[in-house]
């Protein structure tokens, strides 16, 4: 075993040079002359009917080729739920809803002839909060949502606007809540906001004569717009060929299935000619959608040393005009509605509630961060109700191997250890997190913790896959069907399948570009399970291949392939290590001197799917959805300046349980990467409305997220508690470090004002507004 | 008076080479490196001017070529991340993780390069005031500042 | 990406770019004169504004460069704002523009363009209000000359065609001049407020951008401001109906911003609660 090249050790990524250099091709690099360009009309209503399209002038202008608006097309299209149409129809339900689209020889006359459609609207109220959405007077957004399909995991309640409601059950939270000594209860919101991937959306679609769909996406799922192609339209599966390049980032924004639907569409009104469609940054912003937005009521029971007793909840996350995502992802907030907490008696309803706002979909973290915001400003309120150290509080509620999950599932020997994540961000921190330091008359130092831990939400029978085939100078290319955005999985597996075959990890090539006629099949690039799962695959691969090497090696060398060992680019006889080939004279088939060759090419193959999972049931939860749990705390200190609102994130911390770190350098930079996004989540961002509904920073002039110098002192502490069924014993990390962010923030802001912050964006204006309030 | 209407031919001085294109006077430099020069390491994030991913230099200085009309540059010295050729900061941002997704890179890179060309001594407050023109939405800026002071460290080595 | 056709003029001299402006006009031409175009570009692009044709001042020599003479530093109006942070005169100025968009934009963002740009901010034009810097612009009968503060209201009041031409900000102002610029949140934004100050023998400037809709600013005579028994409220009082309230802050919380910022400055008395 080559310790260097295996894992455990920061490798430059395999992408790097050609990332440095300006040569990596992203989906809008790609230009071709016959290709023809598509732009989108947005609504700039929130809510409002369509009576009247003319599109007329627009047809007749330079270059267009073909317009398309609902009437082109009569079903609906969906993830999870079949309930959206591919441009608007009769109905805008969100500010920036396309409601129509212009191909055209080039994006300039496209976009010319869009601006010229007109478009004359009835302008309704539109509805602007989950809460508001489930009121009596609230009208019904989707009225057709009895005939919308759906998969079975999720229960949509046609007549109101909940496209799902995930209910938990566990214990008796009534007895619990009555004979506790103390509760607590606290209302927090969040706004629906945007993912921000620096690259916005792009799909090329062609139809060949063949019938043979080309498909070029920024998709973090090539597999799933495979599926969904079919599923939609009827297409025969083999015959959708979906190719992912790599990805300018997606946090879960290109996970499903976006732009390609249409772009197949527009293609198909030209003939089948490559139509290329790249959103705007402010249609990515409010077109596209972005993340989800919350409202949560959240009580507490417990006894008169802190144990938790129950926990009642109700989510009611805002998934916008559309469900997308969204309806799993308050399903995925169910599964692990308590934070990393063991709670006996838990009630919880989540639902995902239609509003006339931008619609969610995926976003890192996928329903943790706003359900952790949620609970982790509740047990800062428990603690300051106990008067009890926030950290000791949550020290002695965190989960244990053995004990039970909301859905009741049985946490095994492979959870992480997030008593000592708490430890650890309590000494990063340097312990006393209740303190308020006192730097001047307006200027306090405070801190603030939370606990984090999630679980991939994902099908039961999501998969993975890899092909291992190898070269002559024995080096070997592993292809696998992980998108690589940004997260460096590929790099990672490399490292897996260095260190398995004891090949260098510059000898294990890497296919960077997915494509789905090729490449294993893989679920999705997302829910922090790429580098587990093809992580197994590869494993397995590797496995394969080396019974095929030892196979030929056994007939030349003419012993036994149990004696048989393949190490240093060799297979060789451990006992005599003379007695051996070089990888070159094998992986290709071994050709004797005399001109006779045997066993061909190796070609090893792999595959992993998830086992024993289970749906959850629909009235108490109780299931077993939950693939491996990834636990971990995380802690800030803040400057803030009271007589402005101001204030400074000095120090953010983590200490997060991954059970193998593979790569160190690229598990920091997930690990930073997240808090930082977290960061941003809670000071500055989120999308804000007028009273018609109207998002007023879809610009990213006005839309903030962090920038160079924002940022804190970064400080990462990684455990190594083995995943016992990860590849050498790995788990997730991607999304994690994102989820206890707010809550670290919010509640040192919190401290420092003298009152529970419980509204997200936390801008200055408000920290000013509430520290004056209180001293009032 | 220089007067352009309808196509135009000029040519561009990008990354040392001339470059005859034709264009309309309202074409952005973004547009017209991309899709008529052939250069599509500036990359359009948001064509209003936010992002910075279309960085380039103008004459040694970073501007956003979404900002710029392409018929503005004639004449100038344009140079895009495909010009660099292995540089300090090149290196820096792959040893110390100055990307993940790499989307922002040539617009980080161009801008951190001409800071160490104009001010290799920078501090720290300089040293923000530019890198703030460009947004990151992966690293958290953590190895954007790592690299940016490994780099700065060997330029004003190679200087002594 | 501006998917509308526009005609590019770039004249050399002051006379040629009028008499393109006026002559464009004539034809019912839609022409905006171009400096740096960070806002021209964005503006065309979402749609904001319509332009047939943009006159582009960058090849009038003069108006590019900073001269140095006996009683003014002489800025043309193509001057990058940039350029002006680097110059070694211009230090007082610089601590209020280096704030200004980015540092890239500000390779290209004008001093003109900041000052006669369509965006209600135009910060660059406190400093050189404080100061009492003298304009000069062009218009049918050539180059005219007057004391900044009587062109300007909200805006900058030029005749039809007429475009800024250079800037001379007095080299030996006098006074103390404070500035303090306040966003949001990240700091690469708009300011929820700009106040610049100066105080001089003779006289008070407060000017202040991103508080109301358009820059404004008040100037006091030193000696009525020196019998103030509380310049924060006094000040404050002067500016408060301009202050507007909008996603970025609230008019409270910029009006508390101010006073609290006042009282910095000045030592005064400020209790926020």
């Amino acid at each position: 075993m080559n310790i260097k090249n295996g894992i455990g050790i920061s490798l430059t990524r395999k992408e790097s040079l050609d990332k440095v250099s300006g040569r990596v091709m992203y989906g809008s690099d790609n230009m071709t002359p016959q290709m023809l360009y598509g732009a989108l009309k947005s609504s700039p209503h929130a809510h409002a009917k369509i009576l009247k399209m003319d599109t007329e002038k627009a047809e007749a202008m330079k270059g267009v080729k073909a317009i398309f608006t609902g009437n082109d097309y009569k079903d609906n299209l969906g993830l999870y739920l079949c309930d959206k149409p591919p441009v608007a129809r009769n109905v805008v339900r969100h500010y920036g809803e396309v409601v129509a689209a212009v191909v055209a020889d080039t994006y300039a006359n496209a976009k010319a002839a869009a601006d010229a459609i007109a478009v004359e609207y009835e302008v309704m109220t539109p509805i602007l909060s989950p809460m508001e959405a489930l009121s009596d007077e609230a009208y019904i957004i989707h009225e057709e949502m009895e005939s919308y399909s759906h998969i079975k995991p999720i229960h949509p309640e046609p007549g109101t606007n909940v496209a799902n409601r995930t209910k938990i059950r566990k214990g008796n939270p009534t007895e619990a809540f009555k004979s506790a000594h103390v509760t607590i209860e606290t209302f927090v919101e969040i706004p629906p906001g945007d993912h921000v991937a620096m690259e916005p959306r792009v799909a090329i679609a062609e139809i060949k004569k063949t019938g043979n769909v080309h498909i070029l996406s920024s998709t973090q799922a090539p597999f799933v717009v495979k599926g969904l192609m079919h599923q939609f339209f009827g297409i025969d599966p083999g015959k959708i060929i979906v190719k992912a390049p790599l990805i300018g980032g997606g946090f879960g924004g290109k996970a499903g299935i976006q732009l390609e639907g249409l772009a197949y569409l527009l293609s198909l009104k030209v003939g089948g000619r490559p139509v290329k469609l790249v959103n705007t940054r402010e249609e990515d912003l409010t077109g596209s959608p972005g993340h989800i937005g919350l409202q949560a009521k959240v009580k507490i029971a417990a006894d008169a040393e802190g144990k938790i007793m129950g926990m009642d909840m109700d989510y009611y996350f805002n998934s916008g005009a559309y469900a997308d995502y969204a309806v799993n992802v308050s399903r995925a907030a169910a599964i692990s509605c308590t934070g990393p907490y063991y709670v006996p008696n838990i009630r919880c309803d989540s639902m995902c509630i239609y509003t006339n706002m931008p619609f969610a979909t995926a976003y890192r973290g996928f329903g943790h961060i706003e359900m952790a915001f949620a609970i982790e400003r509740a047990m800062d309120e428990l603690a300051n109700a106990l008067e009890m150290d926030p950290l000791e509080l949550r020290i002695k509620n965190g989960v244990k191997p053995h004990d039970t999950t909301p859905v009741q599932s049985v946490l095994n020997e492979s959870t992480g250890d997030i008593i000592k994540c708490f430890e650890e961000v309590g000494a990063m921190l340097g312990g006393d997190i209740g303190a308020i330091e006192q730097m001047d008359n307006n200027v306090v130092r405070v801190k603030g913790v939370t606990g984090l831990w999630k679980a991939p939400a994902m099908p039961t029978n999501t998969d993975a896959g890899a092909i291992l085939t190898f070269n002559a100078d024995g080096s070997c290319n592993l292809n696998t069907g992980v998108v690589e955005i940004g997260q460096g999985t590929k790099t990672g597996l490399a490292q897996i399948a260095s260190e398995r075959l004891g090949i260098p990890v510059d000898k294990v090539h890497v296919v960077m570009e997915v494509d789905t006629s090729i490449s294993p099949s893989d679920w999705a690039t997302a829910a922090s399970r790429g580098l587990m799962m093809a992580g197994m695959a590869t494993l397995e691969a590797c496995e394969d291949a080396e019974n095929q090497i030892k196979e030929i090696a056994s007939a030349v060398l003419r012993v036994p392939t149990r004696d048989l060992k393949v190490a240093g680019e060799r297979v060789f006889v451990p006992d005599e290590p003379k007695i051996g080939l070089n990888l070159s004279e094998v992986v290709l088939g071994y050709v004797y001197p005399n001109g006779n060759a045997i066993h061909g090419q190796v070609i090893g193959s792999g595959k992993y799917i998830a086992k024993h999972l289970t749906d959850i049931d629909p009235e108490t939860g109780e299931g077993h959805p939950d693939l491996e749990w990834t636990l971990g705390a995380e802690g800030v200190e803040i400057e803030v300046n009271l007589s402005t609102g101001k204030y400074k994130i000095l120090k953010a911390v983590c200490c997060i349980d991954v059970g193998k770190v593979i790569s160190p350098a690229l598990a920091r930079g997930q690990i930073v990467g997240g808090m930082a996004m977290g960061m941003g989540y809670t000071t500055m961002e989120g999308f804000t409305f007028n009273d018609r509904g109207q998002v007023t920073n879809g610009v990213l002039r006005d839309y903030k997220i962090m920038r160079y110098g924002d940022e804190p002192e970064y400080q990462v502490k990684f455990l190594e508690t083995p995943q016992q069924d990860g590849p050498y014993g790995a788990r997730g990390l991607g999304e994690q470090s994102v989820i206890g962010m707010p809550g670290a923030i919010a509640n040192a802001l919190s401290r420092a004002v003298g009152k529970g912050m419980n509204q997200i964006p936390l801008t200055p204006e408000k920290v000013w507004k509430t520290s004056m309030e209180v001293k009032r | 008076m220089i007067q352009y209407s309808g196509n135009v031919n000029i040519q561009l001085n990008v990354n040392r080479e001339i470059h005859e294109v034709v264009v309309m006077p309202q074409d952005t430099l973004l547009r017209v490196l991309r899709e008529k020069v052939g250069y599509t390491g500036p990359k359009a994030g948001c064509e209003n001017g936010d992002c910075g991913a279309c960085t380039v230099l103008l004459d040694g200085k970073p501007v956003k070529a979404c900002l710029m009309l392409a018929v503005e540059t004639v004449g100038k010295e344009i140079l895009t991340v495909e010009g660099l050729e292995d540089t300090e900061i090149q290196k820096a941002f792959v040893s110390e993780g100055g990307f993940q997704c790499g989307f922002c890179t040539a617009g980080f890179l161009m801008n951190a390069f001409a800071l160490l060309e104009t001010k290799p001594d920078a501090n720290e407050a300089e040293k923000k005031d530019w890198l703030s023109a460009n947004l990151c939405r992966c690293t958290g800026y953590e190895g954007i500042e790592n690299a940016l002071n490994l780099a700065q460290k060997r330029v004003q080595e190679k200087k002594r | 990406m501006i998917a509308y056709n526009l005609d590019y003029f770039k004249p050399e001299t002051t006379e040629e770019a009028y008499e393109c402006m006026k002559s464009l006009k004539e034809e019912k031409v839609n022409a905006l004169y171009y400096s740096g175009g960070t806002e021209v570009i964005t503006n065309l692009r979402k749609g904001a504004v319509k332009a047939d044709a943009v006159i582009d001042l960058k090849g009038i020599g003069e108006m590019s460069e900073i001269l140095v003479e006996d009683q003014y530093i002489i800025v043309g109006a193509n001057v990058p704002l940039n350029a002006m942070i680097e110059h070694v005169e211009l230090g007082t100025v610089m601590p209020i523009l280096n704030k200004i968009a980015d540092h890239t934009v500000r390779n290209a963002l004008t001093i003109g363009g900041n000052i006669c740009g369509k965006l209600p901010f135009r910060e660059a034009v406190l400093p050189l209000l404080a100061l009492n810097s003298l304009v000069k612009w062009v218009d049918e009968s050539g180059v005219k000359e007057s004391l900044l503060r009587d062109v300007f209201d909200k805006r900058l009041k030029l005749p039809p065609n007429a475009f800024l031409y250079q800037i001379m900000i007095p080299r030996k102002a006098s006074g103390k001049m404070m500035s303090k610029r306040m966003e949001a949140h990240t700091e690469v934004d708009y300011p929820i407020l700009h106040v610049v100050m100066n105080i001089s023998d003779t006289e008070v400037f407060v000017g202040l951008s991103g508080f109301a809709s358009f820059p404004v600013y008040q100037v006091v005579p030193r000696n009525e401001y020196d019998e103030w028994s509380d310049p924060v409220e006094s000040i404050a009082a002067m500016f408060e109906k301009d202050a507007k309230s909008d996603e970025r802050a609230s008019k409270e919380y910029r009006v508390h911003l101010l006073k609290n910022q006042i009282a910095l400055f000045t030592g005064g008395a400020y209790d926020s609660i």
